[in-house]
């Protein structure tokens, strides 16, 4: 009994800390005045929303085969793409800039780690509403069909871009590697991800190869929510959990050795 | 003053990697500090009183064990935390949610103290460095510890505001532990009830400030 009321004492002052670390990085990225908090939603739209336009004219000939509009192809693939890159990125470089805050001993690497996850995830998916609504009022692209598919597959997707902006944020504390390879790593990471492929597309022999990337799995998952059975959707929600589940693992127990190494000036 | 609060080391030892090695900052520190200590460490720039105040702070991870019985602050008028296109006020509201108190009560506190005027609202990159300092100072005593850790910045300001900031922590938090490291005596001397030396690794107590500014002095050169 006693543990349980410690526990949720020291789970309050870490939420006390997350939030705290939350509002000092909105406050300093959108300031205090104009759109403020609006702004982390807006933000990532007005980027995704002129790459999608900027897209669908650029490449209509490339795809003006598919059965679905195109602004809805970019939106899905680029929007939940970015989710996991945003996130990763902003987290490293989040925790890299703020160590002088470890002075301030209940705030610890994870709670940065945390605290910047939960901003950028809460930014693109907000951003994927807005420029969804925004699709849809201007007619461009029709309301998603089904939103349990589209919401597991998004919520596969955040669980990815938490499980990665841990894994290399945590990685990046310990060598400043990290920082160098992750550029190539996210963008070719990005490209495979089925971004800008259909896996119906692939060549039989290539499909089981991009099908080990979860990322497939769950930018499929959600095409498929968003379009229904215009196209022949390849998932396995269960492949994509067990790994999320599994990289998880590894993500918080790297963590959790990052701290040994954690040397603050 | 005896309620059971103190810090404790016990053979603390820390090392930095370096090329081809390690460098030994010091080896099998003990010491226990007991609430009302003050204590005072001499020592020559790079003999280690910043990485100690780190380690006693629990910002940095050191060989041997410590036993924390007692609430220890921040190095006092830290700076590093601040954000640079935050206002003084947006600095002072985060230490305040990160510890839990309420910026409401301690506004009209912090801005009279750090006498910042219309600048409290000015992003705190446009500060000057006294002024900076002086926002620390005053962020510094928005919570209260037990003890307070107190890194070569006694000499910061003016003479006016060195003696309110005294005042602030010497005389309104007397009864509380001070850990004062510098290469100065003059704080030391007036201010701590214990001294030590930290030199070459090895640290020192000595019975009067006299004995141990004279091994500190010697050994200087």
């Amino acid at each position: 009994m006693n543990d349980i009321v410690e526990l949720w004492k020291s789970l309050k002052i870490q939420w006390r800390v997350i939030y705290a670390l939350m509002m000092r990085e909105i406050i300093t990225r959108y300031g205090r005045e104009n759109l403020g908090f609006l702004w982390v939603f807006l933000e990532p739209a007005l980027f995704t929303g002129g790459i999608a336009f900027l897209w669908s004219y650029v490449s209509f000939r490339f795809y003006e085969r598919a059965e679905f509009s195109l602004a809805a192809f970019v939106l899905t693939g680029w929007i939940a793409g970015k989710l996991w890159m945003i996130t990763a990125g902003k987290t490293m470089a989040g925790v890299e800039a703020n160590t002088a805050l470890f002075y301030h001993r209940n705030i610890k690497p994870i709670d940065l780690m945390i605290s910047r996850i939960i901003l950028e995830l809460c930014g693109v998916t907000g951003a994927f509403i807005v420029v969804s609504l925004f699709f849809i009022f201007i007619e461009v692209i029709t309301p998603p069909v089904n939103y349990s598919y589209l919401t597991l597959g998004w919520y596969l997707m955040a669980w990815f871009a938490f499980n990665l902006a841990i894994f290399i944020a945590s990685l990046d504390i310990m060598t400043d590697l990290v920082r160098k390879v992750w550029p190539i790593f996210s963008l070719t990471l990005f490209i495979s991800s089925g971004t800008f492929y259909l896996v119906q597309w692939l060549p039989d022999s290539v499909k089981p190869y991009a099908l080990l990337l979860p990322t497939v799995h769950n930018i499929e998952m959600i095409r498929y929510g968003y379009w229904g059975p215009v196209f022949t959707p390849y998932f396995d929600a269960s492949y994509s959990f067990l790994f999320n589940l599994f990289f998880m693992l590894i993500a918080l127990t790297l963590q959790r050795i990052s701290i040994k190494k954690l040397e603050i000036d | 003053m005896e309620n059971g609060k103190f810090i404790r080391l016990e053979n603390v030892s820390k090392a930095y990697p370096v090329r081809g090695g390690f460098h030994q900052v010091f080896k099998n520190i003990n010491l226990q500090i007991n609430y009302g200590d003050k204590i005072g460490i001499l020592g020559r720039n790079g003999s280690g009183k910043t990485t100690l105040i780190k380690i006693l702070g629990g910002v940095t991870k050191a060989k041997g064990n410590i036993v924390r019985n007692m609430k220890a602050s921040w190095p006092i008028a830290f700076q590093g935390g601040f954000q640079g296109s935050l206002t003084g006020f947006d600095n002072m509201r985060f230490i305040c949610r990160l510890y839990g108190e309420q910026w409401q009560d301690k506004v009209v506190f912090v801005k009279e103290f750090a006498e910042l005027g219309k600048y409290f609202y000015e992003p705190v990159k446009t500060y000057s460095a006294g002024m900076r300092a002086r926002l620390a100072f005053a962020i510094s005593f928005v919570v209260e510890f037990d003890c307070y850790l107190i890194d070569e910045v006694l000499a910061v300001g003016d003479s006016r505001f060195k003696r309110k900031c005294n005042e602030e922590l010497f005389i309104k938090r007397k009864d509380r532990s001070f850990i004062i490291a510098s290469h100065q005596p003059t704080g030391i001397q007036t201010y701590a009830n214990r001294f030590f030396v930290l030199h070459n690794g090895e640290f020192l107590e000595f019975d009067r400030f006299g004995e141990a500014w004279n091994f500190y002095d010697k050994n200087r050169v």
